[in-house]
């Protein structure tokens, strides 16, 4: 009988292999149990961004032109729902969207559980979906931030805008994204694999850094005027675009810039393409005679020019080199300032043959042409200013009354407010500083550490200055090409300019594409603000800076001066008026 | 009774405190609901159907069981038949294993892990001197299991054929079936099952995902690999009792087939150990139990291929969580969660508890 012995066998096969079960068990709950632990963490943590609120842009006096809102935004969780098109008919009724194509992504993503529908929805929107009264577990609401705009199309392109993703899109959202965002934190939460949340783990806790607020040198107010007489501008003239800078003479303070065509930061998808461009860092042109003024300072302190001296004008017909130059009229001998009044074209040549190259290229480089204002905005232009080496006899006959440069409106206002500021160059500013979110704290300041000091450099002697502005400028507006600016309240001294645009693509100046111009200032004896309008290829009849810009400049100089409380100087004895030097 | 039995009682009772206790601690969710206490309520119902079953099944005399047997049989037979006529089954994930009434249901291939081993017993032993001839000795006493296998194989449940087969193997080891037999019978039938698992995707899956787990561990199928995490992460001592991760959905069957590594998780190495441990007191309490009956008798035959059969699922059940043998869904006898497997388990230790008896009366 084998019986006793086989069972001994059975007995032994099954000892076996529970000393087999004891030692895998070990092998697993003690030697490997590190890897498996690290394993069964990882795949219950989740780690989930907390947003930080982004910071605020206000301008210069604390009004709000970007503040971030919350606002719901509708996700549907696919896998959970029965009847894609009846759901999908329900919420587009809700919110006004397309049916068809909702119910297309639901059954596209029906083994999803997470599926956005609408982002950031207006609260009568989210109001709507809740009166649905939808089947629990198949949607809701994740509080999102929500760029607000409070001014619409004010400052919009000093502005930009904040994306559906939050990222800064143009202008000081863009350029100064990483102070605007703020630090995300982070939520450390327990899921069962299903997803739901079972704990949450507040030790890993970071709370979110809210953004910085921004405070801009534009003034809400006088970026208003800007825009509404920009508007009025393009009504009346329909040009391809326009521009109007002001700018604060004394600090460089940019009080506003703006551009046409515009576009409503609340509302980017209905922006027409060439919405984006902002003029008044981008356009490139040649400034034409609003160059002129700048020229004659410089040439003054060059000592290669008298202010009380009279210049030969040749009747109209001068050569320079191989060229032969023109003026609309001819004249015999101007005063320098009459130079300035009529526009003439030979008296620049004859200043210019005088300054030569070098000297010549030394006043465009010192007005700051050629190189980046330093407000950061993104996609400004340098304009375009020729190494001297490529300078010529040709360059003495074009380049005093503008032409052979190529210049940005923000370059050129700087230039001007530099003369008006008795010579003294500085950078023109867009923002000012950075604060918490609470306001407080104003003088910590990140943007005063990642952005060049502000450039102070005298360019033109005081005296110069004062007499091109207050002398030479003020007769342009009173009784020269720019008449049209004149205000009874005030003394104005201006430019007018109209010149060939500069095609970047093919590298040269068109000649039937013209931009017409005008730079405005007052009160001409102790300039405290300066206008520049700029009108991109007028359409109407009237194609020249004194008609088409000079009204603009007027106009906003006008309520600015008046905003800003300076007082009426048109009532002071001339004497007072204009303190100009003559040398 | 005797001391072993008492203490094979007692052993068996600590297991299914435990499994009442890890049934409802597996059968948590991260959200609590009513249907949490469902899980333990219906626990509860089966193991009531099961102490009542081991308890009657253990106050029969021995010799009960051998008239029963044939009666028994055909009723097993009568369900098994009746599993595969569609409407009466219950088809979950392509197999029809279930009968249901309401909600309970019988699970035919469990009760023939309890009738199958105890009519071939008695037909062993009506011809036990004949057992090294095919016709006169073999064929006569096989014939149930040529008809409950193929029966198994239909639902189809592969994991279980392979159970029973291997419970009659064991028996006809144990009653003395020539050796030459099982080399004969080995050499058809690993071929034929090689066919089957290759012949079927999803068997072959599964083996080539078991040998994944010892190559690659990030490759192996999500169960096994839920499986190890659940259990390793456990460590020593464990998270505590109702603490544990795991079961929160990442790993599947974690109230039935892979209670075990939920055991390991919450109660750690000592838990999981424990639970061997007491596994082995069962066998050995089990066999001391039998060791004074008639090695050739039904009631020793039955009840050793019954004990041998329980602790070997249990076993079985332990090695495929640890990824010791391939994925196949077998429960931990006692301690799964409810089920047809419960009552049976716990029927098993009534009709051990009466064969026992078999050695006092001498009269079989």
């Amino acid at each position: 009988m084998n019986g006793p012995h086989r069972l001994r066998v059975a007995v032994t096969l099954l000892a076996v292999a529970f000393a087999a079960l004891a030692v895998r068990l070990v092998q697993l709950q003690v030697v490997d149990r590190q890897g498996f632990a690290d394993r069964a963490a990882r795949q219950r943590l989740h780690v989930e961004a907390l947003p930080a609120r982004p910071g605020e842009i206000v301008d210069r006096n604390g009004r709000l032109l970007a503040v971030s809102v919350t606002a719901p935004s509708l996700y549907v969780v696919p896998n959970a729902i029965d009847d894609a098109e009846g759901f999908a008919a329900r919420i587009s009724e809700a919110i006004g969207s397309d049916g068809e194509r909702l119910a297309a992504d639901l059954r596209r993503n029906q083994d999803k559980s997470f599926l956005w529908v609408r982002r950031r929805l207006s609260e009568s929107q989210a109001e709507a979906i809740r009166s649905l009264d939808l089947p629990r577990g198949t949607w809701g609401f994740r509080d999102e931030f929500l760029r607000h705009y409070p001014q619409g199309v004010v400052a919009a392109h000093v502005l930009g805008l904040r994306d559906v993703d939050g990222i800064g899109r143009g202008g000081v959202e863009q350029r100064y994204d990483e102070l605007l965002r703020g630090r995300a934190g982070k939520r450390v939460t327990l899921r069962d694999a299903r997803g739901r949340v079972v704990d949450v783990r507040h030790e890993l806790t970071e709370l979110p850094a809210a953004g910085r607020t921004i405070v801009l040198a534009i003034d809400a107010v006088v970026q208003l005027f800007a825009e509404q007489e920009l508007d009025a501008l393009m009504a009346k003239h329909a040009p391809q675009g326009a521009c109007v800078v002001v700018i604060d003479v004394e600090s460089s303070d940019l009080l506003a810039v703006a551009s046409r065509p515009t576009f409503d930061p609340n509302e980017p998808s209905v922006a027409v393409p060439d919405a984006w461009t902002n003029r008044a860092v981008t356009a490139v042109y040649e400034p034409g005679s609003t160059f002129k003024p700048l020229v004659v300072a410089w040439a003054i302190d060059a000592g290669v020019l008298r202010a009380d001296e009279m210049i030969d004008c040749e009747r109209g017909v001068y050569r320079v080199g191989r060229r032969i130059l023109h003026d609309h009229h001819g004249y015999d001998q101007l005063s320098v300032t009459e130079v300035l009044v009529k526009s003439s074209n030979i008296g620049m040549a004859k200043i210019g043959e005088r300054l030569g190259v070098a000297e010549l290229h030394r006043c465009v480089t010192a007005f700051g042409f050629g190189r980046l204002t330093g407000t950061s905005l993104p996609g400004e232009e340098a304009g375009v200013v020729r190494p001297l080496r490529l300078w010529n006899d040709y360059s003495l006959g074009s380049v005093p009354m503008g032409h052979e440069i190529a210049v940005t409106p923000l370059q050129l206002i700087a230039a001007h407010a530099a003369l008006a500021n008795r010579g003294r160059l500085v950078s023109p500013r867009l923002v000012l500083k950075d604060v918490d979110a609470d306001f407080v704290g104003s003088e910590a300041t990140n943007i005063g550490d990642d952005r060049p000091p502000q450039v102070k450099s005298q360019v033109t002697s005081p005296e110069s200055s004062q007499w091109v502005v207050g002398e030479a400028m003020a007769e342009v507006v009173r009784r020269g090409t720019g008449k049209a600016a004149s205000l009874k309240e005030f003394t104005v001294f201006g430019k007018t300019g109209t010149a060939q645009k500069f095609d970047v693509e093919s590298g040269r100046f068109s000649h039937d594409r013209h931009v017409v111009s005008f730079i405005a200032g007052a009160p001409a004896h102790h300039p405290k603000v300066l206008v520049l309008v700029m009108a991109d290829e007028p359409t109407g009849p009237e194609q020249a800076g004194g008609t088409v810009a000079a009204p603009t400049a007027a106009a906003v100089l006008r309520r600015t001066l008046l905003y800003l409380g300076v007082p009426y100087d048109t009532s002071l004895p001339l004497a007072t008026r204009s303190d100009g030097i003559a040398r | 009774m005797s001391r072993d039995a008492q203490l094979f009682v007692c052993v068996a009772t600590v297991l299914v405190a435990i499994g009442a206790v890890m049934a409802h601690s597996a059968s948590m969710t991260s959200r609590p609901t009513e249907k949490d206490e469902i899980h333990l309520g219906h626990h509860a119902m089966y193991l009531g159907v099961g102490l009542v079953a081991a308890i009657a099944a253990a106050v029969m005399p021995p010799h009960f069981w051998r008239r029963a047997a044939p009666w028994l049989f055909a009723g097993t037979i009568l369900l098994l038949v009746a599993v595969l006529v569609p409407g009466l089954g219950t088809t979950v994930n392509g197999a029809r294993r279930w009968l249901r009434f309401g909600s309970f249901s019988i699970q035919p291939t469990e009760i023939a892990k309890l009738t199958l081993p105890l009519m071939l017993c008695k037909l062993i032993v009506a011809r036990r001197d004949r057992l090294g001839e095919w016709i006169q000795g073999t064929a006569p006493i096989l014939w149930p299991a040529g008809i409950v296998l193929p029966l198994v194989l239909l639902e189809p449940d592969l994991g279980t054929t392979l159970f029973l087969a291997s419970g009659a193997a064991l028996l006809l080891f144990l009653a003395g079936w020539p050796l030459r037999n099982f080399v004969l019978v080995a050499g058809i039938a690993v071929p034929a099952l090689l066919a089957i698992v290759l012949v079927q995707p999803y068997q072959l899956r599964r083996l080539t995902g078991f040998v994944a787990v010892w190559t690659d561990p990030a490759a192996a199928p999500y169960q096994v690999r839920q499986a190890l995490i659940t259990l390793g992460s456990g460590g020593l001592h464990g998270t505590g009792l109702g603490q544990g991760w795991q079961k929160l959905s990442f790993l599947p069957e974690a109230s039935t087939d892979f209670v075990f590594a939920v055991v390991g998780e919450e109660l750690g190495l000592i838990g999981t150990l424990g639970l061997v441990a007491s596994w082995v007191g069962v066998f050995v309490l089990g066999l001391r139990v039998l060791k004074d009956i008639e090695q050739s008798s039904f009631a020793f035959l039955s009840g050793i291929t019954l004990l041998f059969q329980l602790v070997g699922q249990a076993v079985v059940n332990m090695a495929v969580v640890t990824a010791l043998l391939p994925p196949k869904g077998i429960a931990l006898p006692l301690i799964s969660y409810g089920g047809s497997n419960l009552v049976v388990s716990l029927a098993a230790i009534g009709v051990i508890l009466s064969m026992s008896r078999a050695a006092e009366t001498e009269t079989l």
